[in-house]
């Protein structure tokens, strides 16, 4: 007893080897008793009823008891060959390695079960819609600005599910993706292209939705979060923050002329230092500037709040801007074919015509009847022709003969105009009678406005006031005719609408005519032509975003005057008193343009947005997408819910 | 083995590392990073599998079990935060994903659990002393067993009183039927051998001499069934937490693939 555990227990006559291996062991061992030698067999029964299995030798059996058993037994085999130590079979259990490997059996057997449970969620509908499936198919909550409209038609909203389509109906999540940009376009639009890089179609490349918006992370999701590294990515010019931003453009903000010609420099340091002014010139920025209502730009107030009071009477009184429409040529016609031509008029010349009229050349008519009075036939032939279409239909003759040349008339062009004006016109020119003026003459400093015959027994017109509505619409028309490119007399004409003496030319003093765009058509162009007429109307800079309304209240910037320029607007735009803006912009070369304030500079910027104070990511002030918008699909549905 | 456990633990580092920084360059360049993370992912997971294969084929020589247990826990810790990178957090939006991140914490926190109870328990298995192969703890059990009865018989025959006999049938069987005190040799609570020596106390009154030197040797086999109790409750550990790793880790493989299933069809 003193040696136990024995140290040699575990020798190799004296114990049985161990085979942890094994999928079964003994049942004696199970219940804490000796296991014996031979084990449980490979299926699981027992292989230890005898203690041997005795081997014929000869015509002898011979015990076969392992050493590690006690070795030969006494009584050897039976006669029968069978052992003589029998004994009841036990009930072999599983190893742990199998109880093991059954439990993971198990634990997989459960996980496909579920899997395929998931097979027998039909969420079809009976009409074939796909409601969303709320199992396991569904990848995740939809953002709360998807969230209700998804309620109706499922995942269908967004994925397009073919009829045939192979896939069980429980995984009706499972659908190709590029089918989700279809579905964001039903509802997004954009300035430009959905698929092309910034919505911009000169830029190569193709972008999806997916690439920046992902779904399914939950009812609180930000959708349209972005890291500057992204914008890294496409643009050439990396930075991590402000401070290394790319140098603006020279001329930030003010990239080109606006169209209101208004020199900062020259009213702020001379005009409104001018005491006859006094009483009328601002004292800050934001008495003209709409502070107020300050979003990317401050637009300024109307021309009656800020113009009127020193300009309205100088454009009024001194206004020299008149218009020829209809005059009397001077034609003298004597060989049969000109005179033959004239006849059309009906009127009953003799050998030899001159008329009474003393225009020399009308660049409207010249432009209406494709031809200038020196081709003497057939432009004879077709101011008859239009003489008579005038004393026939009236003013509708000039409309339906300007759409024959391609640029259509509006009705505002001849808003005002009397039946009586033009028929006196036409019908002096006719018979060739002398112009008779009337005999009342105005009161002396008293000019003719509107529409007029002069002296000369010409119609005309001169603007009534600051934004009379057919000097616009001229204006805008001539601008029409320029961009339609209709030939030298179409340039004629325009010129002659655009001069500074005989036409309308004047109103380019304040409005930069070259900025204004032209109305496409009649029936949009007193709209439009209107809108252009107004100062900053339009936006160079599509997707850059800046609040001056948030920065207003830093610098403080409402309640300032011009004087002291270390606070408010004049803490970032600074004028600029070598800037020669005035002369510039009247030469309508836009590459020469100079503002009349200094240029931002990203340091102007960097005075608060730094590593130390207000971090600027590129997305605080550069909006990815070209003017994006909700679709007309959506608007009608908002509509009709409400 | 120091040396290879750093160097392993830095493959897995590196790998992490790498992995985390291809996704952010997939994510810059507006392309899905957890195609990367994921499929990262997959191949630790099936390296980590593979471990359970190499035991299975002892036989080749493919790199010794300690090395691989030292590659399968690093890696198995790496894919934590490679998990972490592919879901975008704690916690998944989708109850497939919320099932499948369920398992994976199951199984990382039993192999966490696995890991550290390799660590302890040989330590607690040295402090016993001695070495029994855990298939032989019945046959142990049995011998004790066996000479524990021979000694009472050899008590009886030399004093003629049936003390120890009666005390065998009254509890020493029961102590001596399998292992006992599974939880207290767990904890390394002192109750096996208090529960000894107050058998001992109550009992060596009423012994005679020739019963008490037999009771003595009684009482060293006791002592020798409680190492013996101590090496099962130890070793029955290290084997039974397997019981609920494995299971759930071919659960999460099977829940893994079907995942990666529906990730392609969605690309279809």
């Amino acid at each position: 007893m003193s040696d136990f555990p024995p140290q040699d227990r575990f020798a190799h006559n004296k114990s049985n080897y161990e085979r942890p291996t094994k999928g079964y062991v003994c049942g004696r061992a199970a219940f804490w008793g000796k296991p014996c030698a031979s084990g449980p067999d490979a299926n699981g029964g027992c292989g230890g009823v005898a203690d041997c299995q005795p081997f014929k030798e000869g015509d002898r059996w011979e015990c076969r008891r392992t050493a590690s058993q006690g070795g030969k037994c006494a009584a050897g085999p039976n006669p029968d060959g069978s052992c003589c130590n029998q004994r009841p079979p036990c009930a072999p259990v599983p190893s742990v390695r199998r109880q093991r490997g059954r439990l993971a059996l198990v634990g997989a057997v459960l996980a496909i079960c579920v899997l395929g449970m998931t097979l027998f969620f039909d969420s079809r509908s009976e009409s074939g819609t796909v409601k969303t499936n709320t199992l396991f198919s569904n990848p995740g909550e939809l953002s709360d600005v998807h969230h209700a409209f998804s309620a109706g038609e499922g995942c269908q909203t967004c994925h397009l599910i073919e009829e045939d389509s192979v896939v069980p109906s429980g995984f009706v999540a499972v659908i190709p993706r590029q089918d989700i940009q279809a579905g964001c376009v039903n509802c997004h639009e954009f300035g430009g292209p959905a698929a092309s890089p910034h919505n911009d179609a000169d830029l190569a490349g193709n972008t999806n939705c997916t690439n920046c918006h992902t779904e399914h992370q939950g009812r609180f999701a930000n959708l349209t979060q972005t890291t500057n590294q992204q914008c890294a990515f496409c643009h050439e010019q990396k930075f991590d923050n402000f401070a290394d931003h790319v140098a603006f453009d020279d001329r930030f903000p003010s990239l080109r002329a606006g169209q209101i010609v208004f020199d900062h420099n020259k009213h702020v340091k001379f005009h409104f230092q001018d005491k006859k002014y006094a009483d009328a010139a601002p004292a800050g920025c934001t008495d003209c500037h709409q502070s107020e209502a300050a979003g990317r730009r401050v637009d300024v107030k109307n021309f009656e709040q800020m113009c009127a009071s020193c300009h309205l009477p100088n454009i009024v009184e001194s206004a020299k801007g008149e218009m020829a429409f209809l005059d009397l040529p001077k034609l003298k016609l004597k060989r049969a074919a000109e005179l033959a031509a004239f006849n059309a008029c009906g009127a009953e010349p003799g050998e030899t015509f001159k008329s009474n009229g003393k225009s020399r050349s009308n660049p409207f008519i010249n432009w209406l009847l494709g031809a200038e009075p020196k081709k003497k036939v057939k432009f004879a032939e077709a101011y008859c022709g239009l003489l008579q279409d005038l004393r026939k239909d009236g003013i509708g003759a000039i409309f339906s003969r300007m759409s024959e040349r391609g640029v259509a008339a509006t009705p505002a062009m001849f808003s005002g105009i009397s039946r009586e004006l033009v028929s006196q016109v036409t019908e002096q020119w006719i018979t060739n009678e002398r112009y008779r003026p009337p005999k009342q003459k105005l009161p002396k400093g008293v000019s003719e406005l509107g529409w007029y015959v002069d002296r000369k027994g010409d119609l005309k017109y001169k603007p009534v006031s600051h934004a009379d509505p057919v000097a616009m619409a001229w204006i805008d028309f001539a601008k029409r005719l320029d961009s339609a490119g209709a030939g030298k007399l179409a340039s004629k004409l325009t010129l002659s609408i655009l001069s500074d003496d005989k036409g309308l030319g004047a109103c380019g003093k304040c409005h930069n005519q070259s900025t204004m765009p032209a109305a496409p058509d009649s029936e949009t162009s007193v709209a439009l032509a209107s809108s252009a007429w107004h100062s900053m109307a339009d936006a160079p800079h599509h997707r850059f975003v800046f609040n001056h309304d948030a920065h207003l209240s830093l610098v403080g910037a409402r309640n300032t005057n011009f004087a002291d320029s270390s606070t408010g607007c004049a803490v970032c735009h600074k004028i600029n008193d070598e800037s020669n803006y005035a002369k510039v912009v009247r030469k309508k070369d836009q590459a020469a343009y100079q503002s009349n304030f200094q240029a931002l500079t990203t340091d102007t910027c960097a005075q608060c947005h730094n590593e130390e104070s207000i971090q600027a990511d590129c997305r605080m002030c550069h909006q990815y997408h070209e003017e994006p918008r909700f679709s007309n699909r959506v608007l009608d549905t908002m509509g009709a819910r409400k | 083995m120091r040396r290879k456990a750093i160097i392993i633990w830095l493959i897995a580092a590196t790998l992490v590392a790498v992995v985390a920084w291809q996704a952010r360059q997939a994510h810059l360049a507006l392309q899905n990073p957890a195609i990367i993370s994921g499929y990262s992912a997959l191949a630790v997971m099936i390296a980590l599998v593979l471990f359970n294969v190499r035991k299975k084929l002892s036989m080749i020589p493919l790199v010794s079990a300690r090395v691989w247990l030292i590659i399968h826990v690093a890696f198995g810790v790496a894919l934590l935060p490679m998990v972490w990178l592919h879901t975008g957090s704690l916690w998944p939006e989708g109850l497939y994903e919320q099932v499948l991140i369920g398992l994976f914490y199951l199984v990382s926190g039993s192999g966490i659990f696995g890991y550290w109870l390799s660590l302890t328990v040989p330590r607690r298995l040295r402090h016993l002393g001695g070495e029994i192969i855990y298939e032989r703890i019945p046959h142990e059990l049995h011998e004790v067993r066996e000479q524990v009865k021979q000694l009472i018989f050899e008590a009886v025959e030399a004093s003629g009183h049936e003390t120890l006999t009666l005390e065998y049938k009254q509890s020493l069987a029961w102590f001596f039927a399998r292992p006992r005190f599974f939880f207290s040799h767990l904890s390394g609570s002192r109750r096996p051998s208090a529960w000894q020596e107050q058998k001992a106390q109550s009992l060596k009154p009423f012994l005679g001499e020739a019963e008490m030197r037999s009771f003595e040797k009684i009482e060293r086999l006791m002592d020798y069934k409680n190492k013996v109790d101590g090496h099962y409750a130890a070793q029955s550990f290290l084997k039974y937490w397997l019981y609920f790793h494995l299971p759930v880790s071919l659960s999460l493989i099977i829940f893994v693939l079907w995942h990666v299933l529906l990730v392609h069809l969605y690309a279809l």
